[in-house]
């Protein structure tokens, strides 16, 4: 009854004019973020967030939420027409979209996809209702080594679920708890690394590295990369949208079972949509009696990592909202604006702003609606936008990325510091250190050092405090195996059990 | 790219110096318990130790032509918009945020995306325009302003 009436609560914050205005905006932003490779949800919420210094932080937050979701609804389009994921989380569709809309079922495949998506995003919202309250009571316990085991165990997810070389997963994540320690120390008021630079005193913010490390850098990479806008030439009539009977019947269980594997892979901190999508598809292969025609153009294909990456993009938030630890770049941006707006996530956030959290999880009702409702009616405009030439929304990007990194202290310094975060982006990506665990650990790196500083004065410098409690040794404990997971890794291919990591070839 | 590799290493490893040397003035532990200097010092003990891998990896490596190259014939398009954004930052002072940012757009539009003179003149314009109402007057930043006041 608590949980009806908390919803009720939160439907009467998130129908409210501006509020839906909010969700729209978010809706329509994400789904175009989603359609233009070369711009990603953590850039458009990293660029966005400074212009909403002065906005209500509860319609600025069901905003971004809408990006986020937004997203993985947009980025099927491409992934289906041209065979390019607009999104990471939509690398799967292609495989199976793509080969539909060469069927000439186009309208099928992102049929499928809205649809899917719409209804794993509500099964995902239904569960993370109850769930999250659920674990943000439980996180109530939580004490410093709580706090310190969970940021381990969400660096130690990133080694697990990064893709990419552990150790400059690892390097990165370093870099990332060393920019957070520049500036003055919180507990002792001694600056550090600042070098007498005045601007360097309360820290590097994080926004301006996030406009420069995802805004910057995405427009140095995407102008290195041809571009690829072979669109497929084929008209897709409203009546193509609609599903048949055996396309139901196909891809109904895909659409659960990626629900499903979507919410909880959500749930785990750097578990991510992407991950979701390919675990989904995986999943979707292995149990279905036909697997050989995967890849061929089955809906299922297309159902089951589309339900899988929308379903995640809304689970992700019970990390971040019942612990305040962020379980993707998009949502770590997120922590940086509830910050921002002088809200903290965690497990008070639901008694001190109920308002905000079911306003939020009520407008992913409304925004799943909003965007399967676009994506059946509009998709015609959104196909169109992809003629605009990137250099126009590079110009869009460049002076986003300027006027948010100015914003943060108005003044130049912040701007040419971003110029620097955006090489160094640049740079890195080339190099393939990846970025998503350097802006983790920049947005957690706060939280991990004081949790650990606190939780060694509690134990007068003992370290068997992280091991002790309960909570604390499954959290390091997770960390720990998470670590290993590469050394398991390497000596299971040495053993001849074949790459056991995920890969798209793999599959 | 074997040698950009080796490069990026070594700058991992000089980073981990780097943090490790500047740690050491602060202090490491206190009365109470561990000082500012404690997490950054075993921060850039980590980035060392990252680092000599990286370095041994990469002079492990057997295909060093097989990497490809760092710069490729398209970073040239990226350079120019990095020397573009420098040059745009260094005129704020005299023309603003939104003209400086305006100009930029269009010198892209015209150096990189190659649009005719004319486009990029009008982009210029509304986009000066744009910058100022929404940035400047709507959302009420307090943009530096240039010579001719926006």
């Amino acid at each position: 009854m608590e949980l009806w009436n908390n919803l009720m609560m939160g439907f009467s914050i998130s129908l409210t004019g501006e509020n839906l205005l909010y969700c729209l905006a978010g809706c329509i932003v994400g789904q175009l973020v989603g359609v233009l490779p070369g711009i990603g949800a953590p850039t458009a919420v990293a660029l966005l967030l400074p212009l909403t210094f002065s906005v209500n932080p509860t319609s600025a937050i069901i905003m971004f939420a809408g990006i986020y979701y937004g997203v993985a609804y947009g980025g099927t389009i491409t992934s289906v027409l041209i065979n390019v994921p607009g999104e990471s989380s939509s690398v799967m569709t292609c495989l199976d979209g793509y080969q539909m809309a060469l069927k000439g079922r186009a309208g099928a495949a992102l049929s499928v996809a809205a649809i899917g998506s719409w209804l794993a995003g509500t099964l995902s919202v239904v569960l993370l209702m109850s769930f999250a309250p659920a674990l943000a009571k439980f996180a109530l316990r939580f004490g410093p080594p709580e706090y310190f085991g969970l940021a381990m165990m969400a660096f130690g997810m990133l080694t697990v679920f990064g893709g990419g070389d552990p150790m400059r997963i690892i390097i990165s994540t370093l870099v990332g708890l060393f920019i957070s320690t520049i500036g003055l120390d919180v507990m002792s008021g001694v600056p550090r690394y600042a070098f007498g630079t005045p601007q360097l005193m309360g820290g590097i913010d994080f926004i301006v590295i996030i406009c420069g490390i995802f805004g910057l850098a995405e427009v140095f990479n995407s102008l290195e990369q041809e571009e690829e806008r072979g669109l497929l030439k084929q008209k897709i009539k409203i009546k193509d949208l609609f599903l048949t009977w055996d396309d139901w019947i196909a891809s109904r269980w895909a659409i659960f079972r990626g629900g499903v594997i979507g919410f909880f892979i959500g749930l785990i901190p750097a578990g991510g949509i992407t991950t979701a999508s390919f675990l989904a598809y995986l999943a979707e292969k292995r149990v279905s009696k036909h697997p050989e025609k995967f890849g061929t153009g089955v809906i299922e294909g297309v159902a089951s990592p589309e339900s899988a990456n929308n379903a995640a993009s809304i689970s992700g938030f019970a990390p971040l909202l019942a612990l305040g630890v962020p379980g993707s770049p998009t949502t770590a941006v997120m922590l940086a604006g509830f910050m921002m707006w002088g809200i903290r996530p965690g497990p008070l956030l639901f008694q001190n702003n109920a308002d905000l959290v079911w306003g939020l999880i009520s407008s992913k009702f409304i925004g799943n609606l909003m965007l399967v409702l676009m994506n059946i009616f509009l998709i015609p405009v959104f196909v169109s936008l992809l003629r605009v030439p990137y250099t126009i929304l590079m110009c869009f990007i460049v002076i986003f990325a300027s006027v948010g990194a100015f914003t943060t202290n108005n003044n130049i310094f912040d701007v040419w510091m971003m110029l620097g975060f955006g090489v160094l982006g640049y740079i890195m990506n080339k190099l393939k250190y990846p970025i998503v665990p350097l802006v983790l650990a920049l947005v957690l790196g706060r939280l991990a050092e004081n949790s650990l500083r606190q939780s060694l004065m509690l134990s007068g410098g003992d370290f068997s405090i992280f091991f002790t409690r309960p909570i604390t040794l499954l959290f390091m404990g997770a960390a720990i195996l998470a670590y290993l997971t590469p050394v398991f890794r390497a000596v299971m291919k040495k053993l001849g059990y074949g790459k056991v990591t995920l890969n798209v070839e793999s599959l | 790219m074997w040698r950009a590799e080796l490069i990026g290493a070594w700058a991992v490893l000089l980073l981990g110096l780097f943090i490790v040397v500047f740690s050491i003035p602060l202090k490491y532990y206190t009365d109470l318990g561990p000082g500012a200097g404690f997490l950054p010092f075993w921060i850039g003990v980590g980035v060392i130790v990252g680092g000599v891998v990286e370095v041994i990896k990469v002079f492990r490596m057997k295909e060093r032509t097989e990497m490809g190259t760092f710069l490729q014939p398209r970073s040239k398009l990226g350079l120019q918009m990095l020397v573009l954004i420098v040059i745009t930052f260094l005129i704020f002072p005299f023309v603003g945020f939104s003209v400086g940012l305006a100009l930029c757009a269009a010198a892209a539009m015209r150096i990189i995306g190659k649009h005719k003179i004319m486009t990029c003149g009008i982009t210029a314009v509304l986009s000066a325009i744009f910058i100022h109402i929404v940035f400047a007057q709507w959302l009420d930043i307090p943009l530096p302003m240039g010579m001719i006041g926006w």
